[in-house]
């Protein structure tokens, strides 16, 4: 009860200040969530911010909070910026995003400045535990190690009668300074690894009618990797054309019962794809869901699968419960021996990566 | 105290929505002549479309989700519970794609705000219609 009271003074929706002569619309989002392994060693429950759950009762691996103001200048220029803090960064305060809204047309604005990454349908919001379903976006799925770019974006939408199409364009670039993910998963070889995404171009295109939606996303850019190699006195370095695609579909029914099922590839390392089944009545939401990571190569396959639940409390807070049992199949070929185990987490005891976790959650918007 | 509190809102939640019979009447500024399905309200309420047929701007006036006409206009015609609406509304605030309408908090606030300005829509409990806007709708 101690979480709800402390939620409810929240519940105002967006608070409207006049700052001289703009308005600046203030707006937040947060999870509290506890994860407790059940069975086996350690699971990578988010993967670009590295959250792993290893322990019982573990507060901070996805537990954070999001602040977002947007100042409105006029009706054309708006500035966004968004402020976040996560558990698994010891609660460092970071700008997510900043960035300037120029809207030349009511259907159509050019962003520039730091950005979310929009390879994904979840990408924009997939922090916004309150938004979705689910405790977390299937972990397998969404582990690109890059979610923010700068650079810019222009938007167009389009409707006819009640079909709604959304078109993008970005351009822009990343870096990526010991990039977190990468330096865990291939620290057996390199003490840090540096990435640098240049000459980001990407599209997006998104398509509503009626309870159908999808979208799919292309993007490519130049990748270079900085390794610091553990039995080298010299970095390596690395360059990959990279090619990202995406396509998601969801249908939802009116008897309560949606399903959605994404699919991406990422060439040259990786194909991963999840689906899910939701069924919603009234303030509660029960979901079952198969998510899968596949590696091009042997060293990494894992797939996940789990059930859980939703209730709405009230107007901008949702419990959220999931218990997920990953699978892990990734191993090291060796020639005229049997493979040897690579689980994703790597301080498993018995080598085989199998897992499984509960998670409490609570999400909150405001 | 606070549990027996959060109880009695709980019960209130299970209750009320039984209670509520009242129609709702969507309305719109007197010299606003333009007749709209039910879905091409809820398509303006959602910021899906921004203009009236003929292409004028349209400017949705929400009320807040603990008014009851707010839970019978969410149901009847937008077809969503207001958590769902909620849901939909933080999708679209943190993708930076817009804002949900302005929220007030009472018919009388709608009725005026209504009467005084041919850009705005809204909707209030159709007893409380009175001279000064138009009900092109009720539900």
């Amino acid at each position: 009860m101690k979480t709800v009271r402390f939620a409810a003074p929240l519940l105002i929706s967006l608070a409207s200040f006049n700052v001289f002569s703009a308005e600046l619309n203030l707006s937040g989002f947060g999870t509290l969530a506890f994860g407790s392994v059940i069975d086996g060693d350690g699971y990578i429950a988010e993967y670009p911010n590295l959250g792993v759950y290893e322990d019982d009762y573990d507060f901070g691996q996805e537990t954070r909070l999001g602040l977002q103001g947007t100042a409105v200048f006029n009706d054309e220029i708006s500035g966004t910026v968004q402020l976040m803090t996560r558990a698994n960064n010891d609660f460092d305060i970071e700008v997510e995003w900043l960035y300037v809204t120029y809207q030349y047309s009511s259907d159509a604005n050019i962003q520039a400045g730091r950005m979310r990454m929009p390879v994904y349908y979840y990408s924009d919001f997939m922090d916004v535990g309150f938004a979705f379903p689910w405790v977390r976006i299937p972990a397998d799925t969404y582990s690109l190690d890059v979610t923010n770019f700068n650079g810019i974006k222009s938007n167009w939408n389009f409707s006819t009668g009640s079909t709604d199409m959304g078109l993008s364009i970005y351009l822009g670039k990343e870096d990526n300074p010991s990039d977190e993910l990468m330096s865990y998963l291939f620290e057996s070889f390199t003490s840090n690894i540096d990435r640098e995404f240049e000459d980001i171009i990407g599209v997006v295109f998104d398509l509503s009618y009626q309870n159908f939606i999808f979208r799919t996303t292309f993007t490519q850019a130049d990748m270079i990797e900085q390794q610091a190699l553990l039995f080298d006195p010299f970095a390596a370095t690395v360059e990959y054309d990279i090619e990202f695609i995406d396509y998601f579909f969801q249908y939802s029914f009116e008897n309560g019962i949606s399903l959605m099922t994404e699919y991406n590839e990422y060439d040259p390392f990786y194909k991963s794809y999840f689906a899910s089944v939701v069924y919603q009545k009234d303030a509660w939401q029960y979901y079952f869901f198969w998510s899968q990571f596949d590696l091009d190569l042997p060293f990494e396959k894992h797939d996940t699968t789990g059930i859980g639940f939703r209730y709405d409390i009230g107007d901008g807070v949702a419990l959220k419960a999931d218990l997920s049992s990953m699978n892990d199949e990734g191993f090291i070929p060796v020639d005229g021996g049997p493979n040897i185990p690579n689980p994703v987490y790597h301080a498993d005891d018995d080598g085989d990566g199998d897992v499984m976790v509960l998670t409490l959650a609570l999400d909150f918007v405001f | 105290m606070q549990f027996r509190k959060e109880l009695f809102s709980l019960l209130a939640l299970l209750v009320v929505p039984q209670l509520c019979f009242a129609e709702v009447a969507i309305i719109v500024h007197p010299s606003n002549d333009i007749s709209l399905t039910p879905d091409k309200v809820s398509r303006i309420f959602l910021g899906k479309d921004k203009s009236f047929p003929g292409g004028k701007k349209a400017v949705p006036i929400n009320q807040k989700d603990a008014q009851s006409v707010t839970k019978e206009f969410n149901q009847k015609v937008i077809g969503k519970s207001s958590s769902q609406i909620r849901a939909y509304w933080s999708k679209i605030v943190f993708t930076g794609k817009g804002s949900p309408p302005k929220e007030v908090t009472s018919d009388a606030e709608v009725l005026n705000l209504i009467s005084s300005d041919p850009n705005l829509i809204g909707y209030i409990d159709a007893s409380k219609v009175s001279g000064g806007v138009k009900v092109i709708g009720k539900y």
